[in-house]
């Protein structure tokens, strides 16, 4: 990267400087330093139990870290008090105040900051319009719905304009559709205050689907750090590739010949694979995606390798085919479910499994 | 068997499970109180039939006499001051036994319970011990040079006795209603800006009200109609209602006014519950 692109990236809003943290003996976070800059959207995700959380809250303040610091715009915040870090939370069941209403939910940072009554109600306003609940401000929390109350959540964390937006699984106490449409919505809002975000899930599809980075944690240590694309289609460990959806991951030594890289699996089966730099010899796993095995009849082709389909599951827009390819290895492909696909096959017939060898990365 | 049916059958059921507590409730409390309610407008006869008849004679003779209306006056001064007392000391009592690790809350709870399992006269006079002139706190007073106090049979011994009897029934109250309150309320309003007395004016003192009323409610009952305690501790300087009661009962032998005298302690507290569910509606109208 040259110096001239480098002077334009936008600031370093949040820094993670080796943070520690550990409950008596147990160890959650493990020295996790990491750099956001302004603007950016980023997920922490992990499975629960992997540190996101106690991260996300260290951020905010409620938990100390044993060591390492946090840096907000510049400034080391690690020893300053939740109420003074000037940072908008959400949180996974809203946290919105009962016994007040959503004007005084979304009023209640800004009279801590002691700002004045008449911009408050302006700037209260202006907050429910922007997540179009324009007409509910007289209205408690409980006569609303649950995408409402994350909405006046969302409002009452944008409304201080915090130097960072922090959200805690603000999406897993709402059903599946109402799910994807306000991860859609907090992403817009996102763009538009072009708030720098911290965004802490444990659903991949969540992940993928908003971040401009992705942070895969488990148990306390950072596993990838890297755009949407980079850490589905190029995991960095097996952890990742297997969690970040669906992987095939197989174990087998890498052997070149003709200039097509193989990878011999134990049962001699050989797997195309994409070059690597590791000398023969050695052992190597590879990663394959599901959706990136061709599977196909027998007849038609003589690329690929042979299989016998074990199992078929029905997941709407595609059908998930679970191969048997020697004793030892089973290989997972993704069938698309169009009205074009006349190419039905049953479980017991055998078929030839093929992929691109740069679809399956050493990992 | 449709739904009617099912439920009509169900509605029996709940009915038999609480036959026997009502009928124990029904015999040995309703008709007591009913009989002591009729006998309350009877005239006063010593050693004597009543007249047929009923009269107002016994509540006038209360509200007309300066002396009961005097110990009425000391009585709710107590029952108020004992409730405010418990209330601020079993606050942060309660607040912790919610929010510390579940281990230390089943101790914690125990601690307050314990009291219970003793009776209150043992209680009692092991206040008189502690509060007596010679007594622990005099002495230790005493080596700080303070001047002794006088506890013993007097208003502020009987408070301070009293709050110790009243704590688990305050801390426990209290303890249930702040239970309520998420902990992610909290969060919210500290990230919001609130340091933690804020935070505790803002989001906890206004969510535990309800609890806060039925505490303070609770203890006030308990204590101005609380005998043993302020007989023993107070003794005849801190006369209450309960003590004429009893006087006039087992000593005067004129039931008609110790009934009379009674429900009108009983009117009080009932009257006092009404508000509290009252105010308890309109603090929490927005829980609807």
């Amino acid at each position: 990267m040259s110096v001239e692109m480098r002077s334009r990236q936008p600031p370093v809003a949040l820094e993670l400087d080796n943070l520690f943290k550990a409950y008596g003996d147990v160890r959650v976070v493990h020295g996790i330093s990491l750099q956001i800059r302004q603007g950016e959207f980023i997920s922490l995700l992990g499975p629960s139990g992997c540190g996101k959380s106690t991260t996300l809250r260290m951020i905010a303040g409620f938990e100390r870290p044993n060591s390492g610091r946090i840096l907000v715009e510049g400034k080391d915040v690690t020893e300053v008090p939740v109420h003074k870090r000037n940072l908008g939370m959400v949180f996974q069941n809203y946290g919105l105040f009962p016994h007040m209403t959503v004007d005084d939910n979304v009023a209640y940072g800004l009279k801590r900051r002691g700002v004045p009554a008449a911009e408050r109600r302006d700037r209260v306003a202006d907050a429910l319009r922007m997540v179009r609940l324009p007409d509910m401000g007289k209205r408690y929390p409980k006569q609303l719905s649950g995408g409402q109350q994350q909405r006046v959540a969302l409002a009452r964390a944008l409304v201080i304009r915090p130097s960072l937006l922090l959200l805690d699984e603000p999406l897993s106490s709402l059903d599946a559709k109402l799910r994807v449409e306000m991860r859609e919505e907090i992403r817009e809002l996102q763009r538009q205050a072009n708030v720098t975000t911290v965004f802490v899930t444990h659903d991949q599809d969540e992940a993928l689907s908003v971040s401009d980075r992705i942070v895969v944690m488990r148990a306390g240590y950072i596993e990838q750090m890297d755009s949407p694309e980079a850490v589905y289609s190029r995991p960095a460990t097996c952890f990742v590739a297997d969690f970040m959806g669906e992987a095939n991951i197989v174990e087998g030594v890498p052997s070149i010949d003709g200039g097509q890289t193989h990878l011999v699996h134990k049962s001699g089966v050989r797997l195309p694979m994409a070059e690597m730099e590791a000398q023969s010899g050695a052992s190597a796993t590879i990663g394959i995606r599901p959706e990136a095995i061709r599977i196909g009849h027998l007849a038609d082709d003589s690329q690929g390798i042979q299989a016998i389909v074990e199992d078929i599951t029905y997941r709407g827009a595609f059908s998930m085919v679970r191969c048997r390819v020697s004793p030892s290895l089973e290989l997972r492909a993704i069938r698309m479910n169009t009205s074009e696909t006349v190419e039905p096959f049953a479980v017991g017939d055998t078929v030839r499994l093929a992929w691109p060898a740069n679809a399956a990365r050493a990992i | 068997m449709n739904a009617f049916v099912v439920n009509r059958r169900a509605r029996w059921q709940y009915l038999l499970m609480l036959a026997p507590s009502v009928l124990l409730l029904a015999a040995f409390f309703l008709l007591p109180l009913a009989d002591m309610f009729l006998r309350s407008f009877e005239h006063f006869v010593p050693f004597g039939n009543p007249p047929p008849g009923f009269t107002l004679e016994n509540y006038a003779k209360f509200v007309g006499d300066s002396f009961y209306r005097l110990t009425l006056g000391r009585t709710l001064l107590l029952g108020a001051t004992v409730a405010i007392i418990s209330l601020i000391v079993g606050f942060p009592m309660a607040y912790a036994i919610v929010r510390v690790r579940p281990g230390l809350r089943a101790f914690l709870t125990v601690i307050i319970l314990v009291p219970l399992m003793t009776s209150v006269i043992i209680r009692s006079y092991g206040w008189m011990i502690l509060l007596g002139e010679g007594g622990p706190l005099a002495s230790l007073l005493a080596v700080f040079g303070l001047p002794r106090p006088r506890l013993m049979y007097t208003f502020w011994g009987t408070v301070i006795a009293l709050v110790q009897v009243m704590m688990p029934f305050m801390v426990l109250t209290l303890a249930a209603a702040i239970q309520q309150i998420s902990p992610t309320l909290e969060d919210a309003s500290r990230n919001l800006g609130a340091g933690r007395l804020r935070m505790f004016i803002d989001v906890i003192l206004p969510l535990s009200l309800p609890g806060v009323a039925a505490g303070t409610v609770l203890v006030f009952a308990l204590s101005i109609s609380a005998f043993a305690t302020p007989v023993l501790i107070g003794g005849a300087s801190v006369k209450v209602v309960a003590t004429v009661v009893y006087e006039q009962a087992l000593t005067v032998i004129n039931w008609p006014f110790a009934s009379a005298t009674s429900f009108l302690l009983m009117s009080v507290t009932l009257c006092l519950a009404l508000i509290q569910a009252k105010l308890v509606a309109w603090g929490a109208r927005w829980n609807q």
